[in-house]
């Protein structure tokens, strides 16, 4: 699996760019990847330019050679997938209708699943441990369900390349204690990328870091590394001071 | 298991508005004695009669004239209920619908000038072009915030309907009709509305129904939605058009009926949540019960003179609306 990003350029107004010609060649090797960067950096513009939800003004963004904004929607979601709890709104929807949304691209035209996917719905529900909420309401679930919901959607749907955004921002510390394990166990089968400025929850969990500022790439390599060589050069303060004061 | 409850609140539903309708066509009047009583018996008699095409006597003209009449409600309550939906799952606010964007005031307005300047072509094709205009106007103008584009939508409402009575003063038309056309009215019904409005509800329906599970994953988000492969730009776009065509075939007829398509979704969502089969369904049959009891007291009420449709749904909506505001659950 390769994911390669070639001279990628954004803005949401024309004569402002966010993203500054952005190269990036991550290999199988390199995830989980953090894209760390301040607040405004790009690192969200980055990873909903990645997903397709925006178009670059300019260069392109290939999964296994294939250009993902060519693509149609279903034939994308093969290859990448989202997993945004925090902005999920709480339908009064069944469970396993919000999981199934992952096989979307296998629906028949009528609105019904095929037998096969309803029955790897359950596996993925089994090795998450949720089976018993699925004929609840989405909407009646605590946070940290929905999370898990969430993930057993973005499981079965199963793209080559998974994408959180800001996953920890809205957590306390139980729920962040426990996506941990979610981003290792998605780590698994697929490629993990997540956005985070939460310096703990990136050195526990990222294996490569791609550092940005002001649109622009200015670190990528092994986030051991990332904190000591490139964390003043992003955030602006010295790593030692940050964790003389905060610990890590 | 919770389906049959869904069932049973559905076929409960299907089964009032039936008995509504027929009770409707039976009795013109709440006051008793003043018009002429039509058993329900007849009433079907007369439908079978009119579908097979048999000859009437002056009965049964009367029983169709109020058919046709109740139809009109009920087609409209399900239209307006389908575009309320639509709007509040596309849009993701629960405060919207087609009276509320200005849709129905923007089709309405299409409408009385196709009527007015006598333009060639079908009236409803001028009310479905300025619906779709005064949406994109309340949608252009209020982007990013929920409360916005219900203001944007109000303001063109009443810009619109200062417009219809502009034109229709213009054409010295009587005050009764301008209030007919801002305040809706199916006391114009017909039978050829009747079926056009018909073939337009089982387009739609269709349509919506074989793809009730895309709107379900665009209500839990838009990013969701993109992330497993719904085409989220072209979804919203089809059904933000079916929600405006619904809106115009009702406003386009019968001019402006408020607050239905708020309170039909809302009312089917606390019983049956938010799956879209159900939710549909069930707002259908809320939407044409509220307008045929409507309907039904506003001819009545203060018989023999009419009320428009519109002073009843304003009044049960407006404290609706003002709940919903009130409850601030949307925020």
């Amino acid at each position: 699996m390769s994911l390669i990003l070639k001279n990628v350029s954004f803005g949401y107004k024309k004569d402002k760019q966010v993203l500054h010609d952005i190269s990036l060649n991550l290999e199988g090797d390199m995830y989980p990847l953090a894209i760390v960067g301040p607040n405004g950096s790009g690192k969200t513009t980055l990873l909903k330019t990645i997903v397709g939800i925006y178009r670059p003004h300019t260069g392109k963004v290939l999964i296994d050679g294939k250009n993902i904004h060519r693509l149609s929607a279903k034939e994308r979601a093969s290859l990448v997938g989202v997993l945004f709890p925090d902005r999920a709104y709480a339908a009064s929807v069944p469970v396993i209708d919000v999981i199934m949304a992952g096989m979307y691209r296998y629906m028949k035209p009528i609105g019904g699943y095929p037998r096969n996917i309803i029955r790897q719905a359950y596996d993925v529900m089994n090795t998450l441990g949720i089976t018993h909420l699925k004929d609840r309401l989405f909407s009646t679930l605590s946070s940290g369900e929905r999370q898990l919901v969430l993930t057993a959607m973005v499981m079965l749907q199963s793209p080559k390349v998974i994408l959180l955004d800001e996953p920890t921002s809205f957590l306390d510390p139980y729920h962040r204690y426990m996506l941990v394990d979610i981003i290792r166990l998605l780590s698994e089968k697929h490629q993990v990328i997540f956005t985070s400025h939460d310096i703990e929850f990136v050195k526990a969990v990222s294996h490569f870091a791609v550092g940005i500022k002001d649109g622009k790439i200015i670190y990528t390599g092994k986030t051991d590394m990332f904190l000591q060589s490139a964390f003043e050069k992003v955030f602006g303060i010295p790593f030692t001071e940050y964790i003389g004061v905060f610990g890590l | 298991m919770k389906n049959y409850r869904q069932i049973a609140l559905i076929g409960g539903g299907f089964v009032l508005l039936l008995f509504t309708m027929l009770l409707a066509v039976s009795y013109s009047s709440i006051k008793p004695g003043q018009a002429i009583y039509i058993s329900p018996y007849a009433a079907i008699d007369v439908f079978i009669k009119w579908l097979s095409g048999a000859s009437f006597n002056i009965t049964d003209k009367i029983a169709i004239f109020r058919l046709q009449r109740v139809f009109a409600a009920a087609i409209s309550g399900m239209l307006l209920a389908i575009g309320g939906t639509l709007y509040q799952t596309t849009l993701m606010n629960p405060l919207v619908d087609p009276y509320l964007l200005g849709v129905s005031a923007g089709a309405s307005l299409g409408a009385v000038i196709a009527y007015r300047f006598h333009l060639s072509g079908p009236v409803w094709l001028y009310a479905f072009v300025f619906a779709i205009l005064s949406f994109a106007f309340s949608y252009v103008l209020g982007r990013g915030n929920r409360l916005k584009i219900v203001l944007s939508g109000v303001v063109i409402s009443s810009l619109v309907s200062a417009g219809i009575t502009l034109v229709l003063i213009m054409w010295n038309d009587s005050l009764h009709n301008i209030l007919a056309w801002l305040m809706g009215s199916f006391a114009m019904a017909d039978g050829k509305k009747v079926l056009l409005q018909s073939i337009v509800l089982i387009f739609v329906f269709i349509v919506i129904v074989s793809t009730h599970r895309v709107l379900d994953i665009m209500l839990i988000g838009d990013e969701v939605a993109h992330g497993v492969g719904v085409n989220v730009f072209v979804y919203r776009l089809i059904y933000l058009v079916l929600a405006s065509l619904a809106a115009a075939f009702v406003a386009a007829f019968y001019g402006i009926v408020s607050f239905v398509g708020l309170m039909a979704p809302h009312l089917a969502r606390l019983m049956v949540g938010d799956k879209h089969l159900s939710k549909l369904l069930l707002s259908m049959e809320i939407g044409a019960i509220l307008l045929v009891v409507g309907d039904f007291l506003s001819r009545g009420v203060m018989y023999p003179m009419e009320i428009p449709i519109g002073v009843f749904t304003s009044v049960v909506g407006g404290v609706f609306f003002l709940y919903l505001v009130v409850r601030g659950e949307w925020l």
